[in-house]
C-alpha cells in the first residue's frame, strides 16, 4: 500500500465520521448517571425489598412451622387420648356391671330370705 | 440458725399433715366400711375370693351410667342414688370345705359393729344359712348386709345408704335394672331356690 492510498483511506474515514449526526448534548452525563444508579441499586441489594414484604414472608414461615408442629403433636397425642378414653370407658362399664351384680345378688337374697321367713302358703291361709 | 431451721421443718410437717388430713378424713367412711369387711380366716381357707369395693367417685359414675339406661325404674333409680357404698366378699371353697363355724366370725363382727339381724334362716336338712342384717341411723334403715353360706361358698354383701326394700325386691325379681348377664349362674340358682320354696 502506497502512502497515497493510505491518505485516501484516512480521508474517507474522516468524511464518514463527519457525516454522522451530532451526539445529543449532555449524553456523557446521562450515561454516567445511569451507571451510578445501577451500581447503587446493586450495592443496596435485598435492602431494597419493601418492609411489608419481609413481614408477610416471616408470618408465612411462622404459620407453616406452627402447622407442622401442630400436625406432629396431633399425630402423636390423639391416639393416646383415644386409648385412655377407651380404657376409662371399659373401667366404667366394669364398675357399672359390678354394681348391678351386687344389687341383683342382694335383691335375690332378700327375696329368698323373705320367702323363707314368710312362705307364700301362709299368706294364702291368712287371706 | 438451728432454731430457725427446726421451726421451718416443724411448720412444713404441720402443713403437710393438714394437706394430707383433708382427703383422708373425706375418705374415712369408705375406708372404715371396707376394712370392716376383711375376714382373714375365710380368705386364708378359700380357694377363690371375689372382692368388690364401690364407693366415692367410681360408685357415683356407675350410678350415673346406670341411671341413663332405659329399663331402670324410678324406684330403683331413687334407691340407687341414695347409696354411698357397696361391698361384696365371696369366698369359694372346694365342695364341702366350708362350714357354719367359718361364718361365725362374720356374724360376730356384724353384731359388734351394731348391725341388727332382720331375717335369719337356716335349714336342718341342708347345711345352708342366710341372714339379713340392717343398720339404723336416726330410726331409719341406713344400710343392709346379707350373709349367705353353703358348703361351697360364703358371700357377704354390704349396702350402705337408705335401703328401699321394695326396690331391692324388684331388682331381685329381675326387674328395674337392665339385663347384663352378670353372675348368671348364681342368680339363676337363687331364683330357682326362691321359686321352689
Amino acid at each position: 500500500m502506497s502512502p497515497r492510498d493510505d491518505s485516501s483511506h484516512l480521508e474517507a474515514e474522516i468524511r464518514r465520521v463527519m457525516a454522522r449526526p451530532p451526539a445529543p448534548p449532555r449524553l456523557g452525563l446521562q450515561v454516567m448517571a445511569r451507571i451510578r444508579a445501577e451500581a447503587r441499586r446493586q450495592a443496596e441489594g435485598p435492602q431494597h425489598v419493601p418492609a411489608s414484604g419481609r413481614l408477610w414472608f416471616r408470618m408465612a414461615w411462622a404459620l407453616g412451622a406452627g402447622a407442622c408442629i401442630a400436625l406432629l403433636v396431633a399425630t402423636f397425642t390423639f391416639p393416646r387420648e383415644e386409648e385412655e378414653f377407651q380404657a376409662q370407658a371399659v373401667e366404667m362399664a366394669q364398675v357399672e356391671r359390678e354394681l348391678v351384680e351386687v344389687l341383683q345378688l342382694a335383691g335375690s337374697q332378700w327375696n329368698r330370705a323373705q320367702a323363707s321367713a314368710f312362705p307364700q302358703g301362709q299368706d294364702n291361709e291368712d287371706d | 440458725m438451728t432454731e430457725i431451721s427446726l421451726l421451718r421443718i416443724t411448720v412444713g410437717i404441720i402443713a403437710a399433715m393438714l394437706m394430707l388430713g383433708v382427703p383422708a378424713s373425706l375418705s374415712a367412711q369408705g375406708e372404715t366400711d371396707r376394712t370392716a369387711l376383711e375376714f382373714s380366716d375365710l380368705e386364708a381357707k378359700a380357694d377363690e375370693v371375689v372382692k368388690v369395693n364401690l364407693w366415692g367417685r367410681p360408685l357415683d359414675q356407675a350410678k350415673k351410667l346406670l341411671g341413663l339406661r332405659k329399663n331402670v325404674t324410678s324406684s330403683v333409680r331413687s334407691f340407687m342414688n341414695g347409696l354411698t357404698a357397696v361391698y361384696r366378699r365371696t369366698y369359694r371353697f372346694r365342695p364341702g370345705r366350708a362350714s357354719e363355724v367359718d361364718v361365725g366370725p362374720v356374724h360376730q363382727q356384724l353384731a359388734d359393729d351394731g348391725w341388727v339381724p332382720l331375717i335369719e334362716t337356716s335349714d336342718r336338712k341342708r347345711p345352708e344359712s342366710l341372714s339379713v342384717y340392717s343398720f339404723y341411723d336416726n330410726e331409719q334403715v341406713a344400710g343392709m348386709t346379707v350373709v349367705s353360706s353353703d358348703p361351697d361358698e360364703v358371700t357377704v354383701l354390704k349396702i350402705i345408704g337408705p335401703v328401699d326394700f321394695e326396690a331391692l325386691s324388684e331388682i331381685g325379681s329381675g326387674l328395674g335394672l337392665p339385663v347384663m348377664n352378670v353372675a348368671t349362674s348364681e342368680i339363676q340358682k337363687l331364683q330357682s331356690q326362691t321359686s321352689g320354696k
